[in-house]
C-alpha cells in the first residue's frame, strides 16, 4: 500500500504579461528611423548637388571679371593716351585691339550670371549702361586703328568720355567683391545649417536606434521570462503527472496484490474441489460440489477481468494474429454459449456471410474473448426471445475490407443515459441490475480496449425494451490456410522399439516423457536422479539414456562420466542430455562430458521422435542433432498451442494426467521455493527454478516457465538479494496461478 | 570629340616626325597663333606660326555643349589641339598658353593627348571676333567627362588665344 498523491500541485507562477505598449512602439520606431534615413539621404544629395553646381566657379569668376574689366578700362585709357601722343600705326593698332578686349570684358560682366547676381544693384546697372553708351558711341565712329591714327581729336573725346567711368567701375569691382563675399557667407551659412541638421539627424538616429535596442532587449527579456515561466509550469505539470501516476500505480499494485491475495486461496479452493470430485460422493453432495465449483470459477473469472484491466493500463496487452477459421470460431462459441441460452429458453443463432474468407488473420484468443463477452451479456440481459451473432464482410469508406461481428438480442435494451456510460468502468445498467445480473462491469471495457488494440472498435445501438445491438468492427485480413498439422492419434510406427533409461527428477516431466515415449512405441524405465540411473544401467541393458542435467544427489554430467567409466559395452551407450537451459555452454559441457546429443526442454515430440528414429536406425551410433533453437517464450501465461500439440500427439486421456501431476507437485515446489527465499539463497533458488522450468515449458505453462527462467538466470548471474526475492515472488505467483490456468481449461 | 589618331601624330609621338613629316609651310595671311619653345618644325624665326587657313586645313572637329561662359549650349569648331601641336612638331611636358588679354595658363601636354581638346576657331560656325572671345578658344569636351567640369579645367579653357610656348 502506498501513499496517495498530494492533494493538489503547488500553485503556478503567473505568466508575465506581454508588454503590448512596447510592441506597438516597435513599428513607430522603425518608421521614424526610416524617415530619418530618408532625410539624411536627401540632405546628402543636396550637398552633393551643391558641390556639383558651377555656381562657385561662376561667383569667383564674376569677381575676377569685374576686376579684369577695371584693369582693361585702365589699359584702354593708357593705350589711347599713348596712341594720341605717339601717333604711330603700331600704337593705334594696339589701342584698337585694347578697345576690342575692353568690349569683350563688358560682354562678360553683362553676362547671364552677372545680371542675375547683381541685378538688384542700381550702381551695377547704371555703370554697365554708361559703359554700353560709350561702346555705342565708339562703335559709331568706329574706333579702329586708322581712326585712332588719323583723328586725335576723337581719341581725345573718347578719353574724355571714359574719364567719368573710372570711379563707378572701381566701385563696381568692390561692390561685386562684397557681394560675392556675402554670397559665400550665405553659402557657408547654408552648409553650416545643413551640417547642423545632419548632426541633429544623426543624434536622432542614435536615439532611435538606442530606443529600438531597448525595446528589443525588453522583448527578449520578456520572452526569456515567459520561457522560464513555461518551464516552471511544465515542471509543475510533470510533478503533478508523476504524482498522479504514482497514485495510479499504487492503486494498480493494490489491485494486483488484492487479486493475488484473493486468487491464492481460490486456487486452493479449486484444487481441493477438483480433488473432492474424484472421491466417492452422494448425489446431492455432487450437486453442492458443482455449485461450489461454479462459484469459485466465476470468482476467478472476475479476478481475471480485473487483472486484464490492470494489464491494459500498463499497456502490456499484446495482439498475436494468426490464421483463424471464422466457421470454427462460431462452432466453439456455439458449444460454450448454447447451454447457457438453452437454460434460459433463448434461441441462439450464430451465422456468417458466405463471402467471408475461410481463413482470416486475427488473434483467436482475444476475438473469442470479445465475442464471448458480448454473447454472455446478451444472454444474461435477455429473458425471452433470441440472441444472434452474425459475422459479415463489409467495406469502409476507403475501400478497406472490414469484419463486422453483430450481436443482437431481444432483451431489455438500454436508454441513452445508460448507453453513454456503458463502456465506463464498473458501470452496469443500474445498481439494481448489478445486483440482479452480477458481473464486474469490466467486460465491455476490456472488449472495447481489445477491439481498439486490434485496429477496430465496438459500437452499440439500443432502445429500452427493443433489445440491443453490439457491432464489433475489425480490419479483415484474409490469409492462407496454415500448414496442415499432424492430426492423427495413431502411434507413430517406430523403426525399432528402443529400451530407454530416463533420469529425470521432476515427476511431471517423467509423466510427460512416459506418455511421449509410449506414444512413440518405445519402452522406458524412469529414475529420479543420476545415481539411480547409474545403478540401473549397471544392472540392465539400454539402447539409450535420456539424462536430465540438473538433478539432486548426482547430476547429469557426473552420471554421464560415471557411465562412461562402466566396464564393457555399457560405457558406450548413447546418452542424450535433457536440459531446460538451452544455452550453448550447457550444450557444449554436456557434449564434453561424453553425451551424444542435447535436447532442450520443453522437449518437442517431433524432435524427440526424429532423434529416437535416428538412434533406432543407427543401432546405437550417435549422430548429434542440430542444436535446438531456444523456444521463444509466449507472451501469455498459458500457451494453448502447446496444449493443442499435446492433445494431438498424445493419447487424449494422458494429457490431463500430466497437468494433474504438475499441480500435485505444486505444494512441494512452492515449499522448496519458500525455503530458498528465506533468506534468498542463490544456489537453492537456481535449483528450485530449474526444477520447474522444464516441466512447465513442456506443459505450455509459459508464465511459470518464464518466471523460472528469469529466476534461474538471476541466480546464475549472482543478482542481489532484492532481485532474487522479486524474481522468486514472481515465480511463486506464477506457480500459484498455474493451477487456476489448468482448472480454467478443464485439465485438473 | 577625339577621332582616330592621325598617322603623323603617332609618328611625332615616336619622335620620328623630324625625319619623315613635311616641313610646316609658312603662313601667308595674318598670324593668329604662334608656337614657340620645344617645337620640331618651326617655319619662321624658330617659331611655328599659323594663319587661320592653316588651322582650317587641319581635320576639323565640333563640340556642342553647355559652358560657364554662355547661357545656352553652343557649337565650337576647330582642329584638335594635338593635331596643331603635331603640325608644329611640339614635344614637351607643359604648354604655356597666352591670351591677347594678357591671361596666361599652363596646360599639361596630356590634356591635349587624352581629352580631345579642340582649338575652337568657329562659334556656331561663325568666326569669333576679338570682342567675342576670338579668334581662338581652347575648348575641353565638358559634356563627355564629368571630371572636367571643375575650376581647374575651366581656367585652362583660355580664349583670345595668341600663343603656345612648349616646355
Amino acid at each position: 500500500m502506498s501513499e496517495l498523491p498530494p492533494s493538489s500541485p503547488p500553485p503556478l507562477p503567473p505568466l508575465p504579461r506581454q508588454p503590448r505598449r512596447l510592441r506597438r512602439l516597435l513599428p513607430v520606431l522603425g518608421l521614424l528611423l526610416l524617415l530619418v534615413f530618408g532625410a539624411v539621404g536627401l540632405l546628402q544629395t543636396r550637398q552633393l548637388e551643391l558641390l556639383n553646381s558651377t555656381r562657385q566657379y561662376q561667383d569667383d569668376y564674376l569677381v575676377w571679371s569685374l576686376f579684369q574689366y577695371e584693369t582693361e578700362y585702365l589699359k584702354l585709357r593708357s593705350h589711347l593716351s599713348e596712341a594720341m601722343i605717339k601717333r604711330s600705326g603700331a600704337a593705334a593698332q594696339a589701342a584698337a585691339e585694347r578697345y576690342e578686349i575692353f568690349v569683350s570684358r563688358l560682354d562678360l560682366i553683362e553676362g547671364d550670371h552677372a545680371a542675375k547676381v547683381l541685378s538688384s544693384d542700381t550702381d551695377y546697372r547704371r555703370t554697365v549702361e554708361r559703359s554700353r553708351a560709350f561702346v555705342r558711341w565708339a562703335d559709331g565712329l568706329p574706333l579702329n586703328a586708322p581712326l585712332i591714327e588719323r583723328r586725335p581729336e576723337l581719341v581725345a573725346e573718347a578719353l574724355e568720355r571714359l574719364a567719368p567711368l573710372a570711379a563707378p567701375i572701381h566701385d563696381l569691382s568692390l561692390t561685386a567683391s562684397h557681394h560675392v563675399a556675402a554670397q559665400i557667407s550665405a553659402r557657408n551659412e547654408l552648409v553650416r545649417q545643413q551640417s547642423r541638421l545632419s548632426l541633429g539627424l544623426t543624434l536622432l538616429q542614435c536615439a532611435l536606434l538606442l530606443g529600438l535596442a531597448w525595446v528589443v532587449m525588453r522583448q527578449l527579456r520578456a520572452l526569456a521570462r515567459h520561457g522560464q515561466a513555461q518551464e516552471a509550469l511544465a515542471e509543475n505539470l510533470r510533478e503533478a503527472r508523476q504524482a498522479a501516476e504514482a497514485g495510479s500505480r499504487a492503486k494498480s499494485i493494490f489491485l494486483a496484490n488484492m487479486s493475488h491475495e484473493l486468487r491464492t486461496p481460490l486456487h486452493g479452493l479449486l484444487g481441493m474441489l477438483g480433488l473432492l470430485k474424484d472421491t466417492p460422493l452422494r448425489g446431492d453432495q455432487r450437486l453442492q460440489l458443482q455449485a461450489a465449483s461454479d462459484s469459485a470459477r466465476h470468482l476467478l473469472a472476475i479476478l481475471n477481468d480485473i487483472l486484464d484491466v490492470s494489464k491494459m493500463e500498463a499497456g502490456a496487452i499484446t495482439i498475436k494474429a494468426e490464421p483463424l477459421q471464422p466457421a470454427r470460431l462460431l462452432r466453439e462459441l456455439d458449444e460454450v454459449c448454447q447451454p447457457q441460452a438453452r437454460a434460459k429458453g433463448l434461441q441462439l443463432r450464430l451465422s456468417q456471410d458466405a463471402e467471408l474468407p475461410t481463413w482470416i488473420s486475427a488473434d483467436p484468443t482475444r476475438l473469442r474473448q470479445i465475442l464471448l463477452n458480448l454473447l454472455s451479456n446478451a444472454i444474461k440481459f435477455t429473458e425471452q426471445g433470441r440472441v444472434s451473432l452474425h459475422l459479415a464482410r463489409s467495406l469502409d469508406e476507403r475501400g478497406g475490407a472490414r469484419l463486422r461481428c453483430r450481436v443482437e438480442d431481444s432483451g431489455i435494451g438500454m436508454d441513452e443515459a445508460l448507453l453513454a456510460r456503458l463502456f465506463q468502468r464498473f458501470s452496469q445498467g443500474d445498481s439494481t441490475s448489478s445486483r440482479r445480473y452480477g458481473g464486474t462491469g469490466l467486460g465491455l471495457e476490456i472488449s472495447r480496449n481489445l477491439a481498439r488494440a486490434m485496429g477496430g472498435d465496438i459500437v452499440v445501438s439500443s432502445q429500452p425494451g427493443q433489445g440491443s445491438c453490439f457491432e464489433v468492427d475489425l480490419p479483415l485480413l484474409p490469409c492462407e490456410a496454415p500448414e496442415p498439422r499432424l492430426e492423427s492419434h495413431a502411434p507413430l510406427p517406430p523403426a525399432r522399439a528402443l529400451r530407454i533409461l530416463v533420469a529425470e527428477d521432476h515427476a511431471t516431466n517423467r509423466q510427460y516423457l512416459e506418455a511421449v515415449l509410449e506414444r512413440l512405441g518405445h519402452r522406458a524405465v524412469f529414475c529420479e536422479n543420476g545415481f539411480e540411473a547409474l545403478q540401473r544401467l549397471s544392472l540392465q541393458d539400454f539402447d539409450l539414456v535420456l539424462m536430465d542435467l540438473h538433478m539432486p544427489v548426482m547430476d547429469g554430467y557426473e552420471a554421464c562420466r560415471a557411465m562412461r567409466a562402466l566396464p564393457g559395452p555399457k560405457a558406450s551407450v548413447p546418452i542424450v542430455a535433457l536440459s531446460a537451459d538451452a544455452f550453448e555452454e550447457s550444450r557444449e559441457r554436456a557434449l564434453q562430458a561424453g553425451m551424444a546429443d542435447f535436447l532442450a526442454k520443453p522437449v518437442d515430440i517431433e524432435t524427440l521422435a526424429a532423434l529416437l528414429a535416428r538412434q533406432a536406425q543407427a543401432g546405437g551410433a550417435a549422430t548429434p542433432a542440430a542444436p535446438a533453437a531456444p523456444a521463444p517464450a509466449p507472451a501469455g501465461d498459458f500457451d494453448d498451442e502447446v496444449l493443442q500439440v499435446l492433445r494431438r500427439t498424445l493419447p487424449p486421456a494422458r494429457v490431463p494426467g500430466l497437468y494433474k501431476s504438475f499441480v500435485r507437485e505444486l505444494p512441494q515446489s512452492l515449499e522448496r521455493l519458500e525455503r530458498a527465499l528465506q533468506p534468498p539463497d542463490a544456489e537453492a533458488l537456481r535449483s528450485a527454478a530449474h526444477a520447474v522450468k522444464g516441466a512447465s515449458a513442456s506443459l505450455g505453462l509459459s508464465g511459470v516457465a518464464r518466471a523460472a527462467r528469469d529466476l534461474e538466470r538471476a541466480a546464475k548471474q549472482g543478482a542481489d538479494a532484492a532481485t532474487l526475492s522479486e524474481n522468486g515472488a514472481q515465480l511463486r505467483q506464477a506457480l500459484e496461478h498455474s493451477s487456476a490456468l489448468c482448472a480454467e481449461r478443464g485439465l485438473i | 570629340m577625339p577621332g582616330p589618331i592621325p598617322r603623323r601624330t603617332l609618328l611625332s609621338l615616336l619622335g620620328l616626325a623630324p625625319w619623315i613629316a613635311h616641313a610646316l609651310e609658312a603662313p601667308s595671311g595674318p598670324v593668329v597663333l604662334s608656337l614657340s619653345g620645344r617645337i620640331g618644325k618651326p617655319n619662321r624665326d624658330g617659331q611655328a606660326l599659323f594663319d587661320m587657313p592653316m588651322l582650317a586645313a587641319l581635320p576639323q572637329h565640333s563640340l556642342v555643349q553647355k559652358t560657364p561662359w554662355y547661357p545656352s549650349p553652343r557649337k565650337f569648331t576647330g582642329p584638335l589641339l594635338r593635331d596643331v601641336l603635331a603640325a608644329a612638331g611640339a614635344q614637351g611636358q607643359q604648354i604655356e598658353a597666352r591670351a591677347i588679354n594678357d591671361y596666361k595658363v599652363s596646360i599639361p601636354m596630356e590634356d591635349a593627348q587624352e581629352h580631345g581638346v579642340i582649338l575652337a576657331r568657329l562659334l556656331d560656325d561663325q568666326p569669333m571676333p576679338l570682342r567675342d572671345k576670338g579668334p581662338l578658344f581652347i575648348m575641353y569636351p565638358f559634356d563627355g567627362q564629368t571630371k572636367l567640369r571643375s575650376s581647374i579645367y575651366y581656367s585652362r579653357s583660355i580664349w583670345q588665344l595668341k600663343s603656345l610656348d612648349i616646355r
